[in-house]
């Protein structure tokens, strides 16, 4: 058998009204207007799919599969990252890339800012950098999952019986390891360490006036190492 | 006449139903809008949130309207021992303003997580039985300890704690106001009885001083006797029955925790 790992990547193509709300409420009423320079949500699946046949032929066929239903995302209004591993036997990727979604990103951040006036070059200083009164801008990227495993039992089963059905074969084995959204974070801080902690502060809701994407108590949050922007 | 003042988030849709039972227990009720209510929630005699969508659940539910500035003074209200309930998407506002279970002050303590239901995802909506909890509370000092039936309208309303002293002391009964029962009134355990998979079949907690509640069901849809179901089951099912077409004006289940708060404050 052969075992591949899939990570799976979906963003709205339009405006996020999750995103905007959370975006506002950080800058309006949690007093992180200056520090904010943007956020983003998407979708976050790692499933794992288990099958005789070879690993390219198995992801096109998930491909497939994927493009034809709207389980996971309609092309018509989201955009996508999928990227599998099989070990020796490979990776590869579908749709986007996650560096073309941060330069897109990364180039409406740079808008904004030039439109808001703020950025001491107009958002982006000649080495591409984003810095302000002293600032660096930094990216953390945070994955939130939920305490019920149950919606990835289902998710799991129905890949794995579409995936059945297109190859006509049952050879096929879907899991679901993970699903949640991966929150990019772009903030001004001093350092990489700054950076960190506000993200943290910003995420985890531990009081009523801290923390704002992630509740505790039925929550968890990863938090990949701060990056400059 | 004692002031309730109905706090509408964007996105709540219950007000006038909320407002309708607060004046039929004789009490003086005013909608207000979030962001012109601070001061008339200074000066009340009790605060109500409403159920709803308050800005549609964006992130999470309740999460958004507990940071608006007028958050600040129903905390205020609640440790000032005013009476504050929340219903439905009121409870999750009030439970991610960190005003229940309140055992530290200022801690979120616990969440209202996404349903989870035997054979099923997501919202569930359904007539179910509750009664008075151990725990001390304004809102159900007036009740008595048979099961009501009331209806339940929501996706996320599973009370959950991650903290094990709290989860320890919910287990002993400590803020629990309402528990959910099966129609004989014995705590429910598994769906449908307990429709989310509530900690310990919780379905109403309260603070410390019992002053405020968070409440999942829906009460103030089973305020009157045409509100409810001739399939209601239990006594107030035999109570439905009897009523015919005649009664149907008639106080219904749900209505003692409106009593409770009109005698409280009277």
């Amino acid at each position: 058998m052969n075992r591949i790992d899939v990570t799976l990547l979906v963003a709205l193509k339009g405006a996020d009204l999750y995103a905007s709300t959370a975006a506002l409420t950080l800058r309006d009423k949690m007093g992180y207007a200056e520090e904010l320079i943007g956020l983003k949500r998407m979708d976050y699946f790692r499933l794992t799919l288990e099958s005789e046949a070879p690993p390219e032929q198995t992801i096109e066929n998930l491909r497939r599969v994927l493009d034809r239903q709207s389980t996971f995302y309609n092309r018509n209004k989201h955009l996508y990252v999928l990227e599998w591993e099989a070990g020796q036997a490979g990776s590869g990727g579908a749709g986007d890339t996650r560096e073309a979604l941060l330069d897109r990103w990364h180039s409406e951040l740079a808008k904004h800012l030039q439109n808001k006036g703020g950025g001491e070059s107009g958002g982006k200083d000649p080495s591409d950098r984003f810095i302000l009164g002293g600032l660096e801008g930094f990216l953390v990227q945070v994955l939130i999952e939920d305490d019920d495993t149950s919606t990835r039992d289902s998710i799991a089963a129905k890949v794995q019986s579409d995936l059945t059905a297109q190859t006509g074969s049952g050879d096929v084995k879907a899991t679901c390891q993970h699903r949640g959204a991966v929150w990019w974070l772009a903030l001004f801080a001093p350092d990489a360490a700054g950076a960190q902690d506000m993200a943290k502060h910003i995420t985890v809701t531990e009081r009523r006036d801290s923390g704002l994407l992630m509740n505790p108590n039925y929550q968890r949050a990863e938090f990949k190492p701060a990056q400059t922007l | 006449m004692a002031k309730v003042v109905i706090v509408q988030f964007p996105g709540v849709n219950c007000e006038h139903e909320s407002l309708r039972i607060v004046e039929e227990v004789g009490l003086d009720g005013e909608i207000r809008r979030w962001n012109d209510a601070r001061s008339a929630v200074k000066d009340a005699d009790a605060v109500f949130i409403p159920g709803g969508w308050s800005y549609q659940d964006r992130i999470r539910a309740g999460v958004v309207a507990a940071k608006d500035a007028v958050a600040d003074e129903i905390v205020a209200a609640a440790e000032r021992g005013v009476p504050v309930l929340g219903i439905c998407n009121g409870a999750q506002i009030l439970v991610e303003m960190g005003i229940v279970p309140g055992l530290t002050p200022g801690r979120i303590e616990v969440a209202l997580a996404p349903n989870k239901m035997e054979g099923r995802h997501g919202y569930y909506c359904n007539w179910i039985h509750l009664k008075k909890g151990p725990a001390s509370c304004l809102f159900t000092e007036f009740m008595d300890d048979a099961p009501i039936p009331v209806p339940l309208a929501h996706a996320e309303g599973r009370f959950v704690t991650s903290d094990d002293g709290v989860r320890s002391r919910l287990e002993a009964g400590e803020g629990v106001a309402c528990v959910y029962t099966d129609t004989g009134g014995a705590r429910a355990t598994a769906f449908p009885e307990n429709p989310n998979g509530s900690l310990f079949g919780a379905a109403a907690l309260t603070n410390p001083k019992g002053n405020a509640m968070a409440i999942m069901p829906h009460p103030e849809r089973a305020a009157w006797m045409h509100q409810l179901p001739r399939a209601a089951g239990g006594d107030w099912g035999r109570r439905r029955d009897e009523a015919g077409t005649t009664d149907m004006f008639s106080a219904g289940p749900g209505r003692g925790f409106f009593t409770s708060l009109a005698r409280a404050l009277s």
